[in-house]
């Protein structure tokens, strides 16, 4: 009966935060257009936890800490990983970032779709055109987290067959959406739970 | 509409495969679809690989949306009350409440072919209420905090995230954040009747069982062929109203059943209605004496206007029964006669 309700309820929790006003320069809100180097693996130390974010993309140390700064460095790092995912169509990536998102889970089926069907996704990688400020959750309330609306466009894609045969032709789209990040206390490392798009 | 969630998307439209809950799915274009005409498989649209994909183009021919183009998005959605069982019940409404700090989206979200749940099942107690799935959108609201001019006023009640640099003050930003699953009452919305209205009207129209007859009538011989058929009427026409619409109920028979009371073999399937001798195509022949109790079974279907418009199909179906009949099989005893007598 109150279900809906307290879905209601909990929905504005989940976003509750305080908002912050940041100082944002243009600068902040233009996306990186590379992924951060890939880990090595034949030197360094053994690490003795696994290191945050992706295996094989590395969290830069500025996504690391419970700011706005932080989170915004994190949704870059999340765009750029999602990138990377959707071209390689490789669902891992994407996965060890998420959890609880219900349209990254989706993006990861559609991502072994594609790989299983042998096809190969050429160009539509997302730039973040806008971002906003980050709204923080307070870390005192158990469910430390931060949540920014935005813009992006997808650049036009073409997907091809396993003869690399045209199959579709997508052009650019563009959409606002929202994030919302889990922050992770111990591990100093965010987690996506919710990736909403509205195409325009 | 969530990224999970939009047609625009590429959630698959009316994909069989997909989770209820991850498809809105079903919009009511797609009931069409799923109970309409199927596209061959070689229409089959190419499957989208991006993370955005473009709007699916309807089949060619295809109608508009029954549902009054859902997921429809209001002004403002307010409890009413309790929906039975399902929750609470929602009024939706385009007045724009005064302050008005988020728009609502709305969408129909019983899968009738999956089975997730039957029109009333959640709203059986709520008058006019349709089980939905609800997103909202905040609106950029007066003292929004922004990196560029920085608040100068405590933010409004519930702190969603913050709008993008510039966004004009009653203007909706970001994605549809889930809000929930409710009985959503839109009578004061001008959309059209959705199917899952006209189903819940289908439901409870008086569609009769069929009688039907055999041959020989009520008296078989074992090892010689019952003839069934019945010659009830198979199609009917119901006009309902709802929420000040016209809706016109054309309603035929999809399946007959045919319960012979005959362990060694149930039930008969058909199209139609069986024909009496010598055209008859629904037989049984049973192998014992005994009495048998015989009853025929139908399913029903229906297709609907709305104020004259286009026909779209009702999604679900009713099935009545008709009264039963004993049919008394007896075992034919041979007698020698003289062919010159």
């Amino acid at each position: 009966m109150g279900h809906a309700v307290g879905r209601l309820l909990a929905a504005a929790l989940v976003l509750a935060g305080v908002s912050v006003a940041s100082g944002c320069s243009e600068d902040r809100v233009r996306p990186s257009d590379t992924l951060p180097p890939q880990r090595s693996t034949s030197a360094g130390p053994t690490p003795t936890e696994d290191p945050p974010g992706a295996t094989g993309y590395p969290l830069p140390e500025a996504a690391r800490a419970y700011t706005p700064e932080g989170a915004r460095a994190f949704f870059d790092y999340f765009i750029a990983v999602l990138n990377a995912s959707h071209l390689a169509s490789d669902p891992v990536p994407l996965r060890e970032i998420t959890q609880g998102c219900e349209f990254c889970d989706e993006l990861t089926q559609r991502f072994q779709e594609a790989a299983d069907g042998g096809r190969r996704v050429v160009g539509g990688d997302l730039v973040l055109t806008a971002v906003g400020a980050a709204t923080m959750r307070s870390l005192e309330s158990g469910a430390a987290g931060a949540s920014m609306s935005f813009r992006l466009i997808q650049r036009a894609s073409q997907v091809l067959d396993t003869a690399g045969s045209l199959i579709s032709d997508t052009p650019e789209l563009s959409a606002d959406g929202t994030i919302e990040l889990a922050w992770l206390v111990d591990q100093r490392d965010w987690l996506v739970s919710l990736f909403s798009l509205d195409a325009q | 509409m969530t990224g999970s969630r939009s047609p625009e998307l590429c959630l698959g439209g009316c994909d069989a495969g997909l989770r209820m809950s991850s498809c809105i799915v079903v919009t009511a274009l797609c009931f069409v679809a799923m109970l309409g005409d199927h596209p061959a498989a070689g229409d089959e649209p190419p499957p989208c690989d991006d993370i955005i994909c473009p709007p699916p183009l309807p089949p060619p021919g295809a109608p508009p949306d029954p549902g009054g183009a859902f997921p429809k998005v209001v002004q403002h959605l307010e409890s009413i009350g309790s929906g039975t069982p399902g929750g609470t019940l929602y009024l939706a409404s385009d007045v724009s409440p005064t302050p008005h700090h988020w728009i609502w989206q709305i969408e129909p979200m019983c899968d009738l072919q999956g089975g997730d749940c039957m029109p009333g099942e959640y709203c059986a107690g709520a008058d006019q209420g349709v089980y939905m799935d609800i997103n909202v959108k905040p609106l950029a609201q007066p003292g929004d905090p922004d990196p560029v001019a920085p608040p100068t006023a405590p933010g409004r009640g519930l702190p969603f995230d913050t709008p993008l640099p510039g966004t004009p003050v009653g203007t909706a930003y970001g994605g549809w954040l889930p809000a929930g699953e409710g009985c959503v009452d839109v009578s004061q919305l001008d959309v059209p009747p959705t199917p899952e209205e006209v189903y819940e009207q289908f439901v409870v129209q008086p569609i009769p069982g069929l009688a039907f007859s055999v041959q020989p009538p009520d008296l078989g011989l074992v090892n010689l062929p019952e003839i069934y058929y019945t010659t009830e009427p198979t199609t009917g026409t119901d006009t309902v109203d709802i929420r000040g619409y016209t809706v016109v109920l054309s309603t035929a028979i999809a399946q007959f059943r045919w319960y012979t009371g005959d362990p060694q073999k149930p039930m008969l399937v058909s199209d139609g209605p069986g024909l009496p001798y010598p055209n008859q195509y629904v037989t049984h022949t049973y192998l014992s004496r005994g009495d048998y109790l015989a009853v025929l079974e139908t399913i029903w279907q229906a297709t609907y206007t709305v104020d004259g418009g286009p026909s779209y199909a009702v999604p679900g179906t009713v099935t009545t029964t008709g009264p039963a009949r004993t049919i008394n099989v007896v075992e034919a005893q041979p007698v020698l006669t003289d062919p010159y007598d």
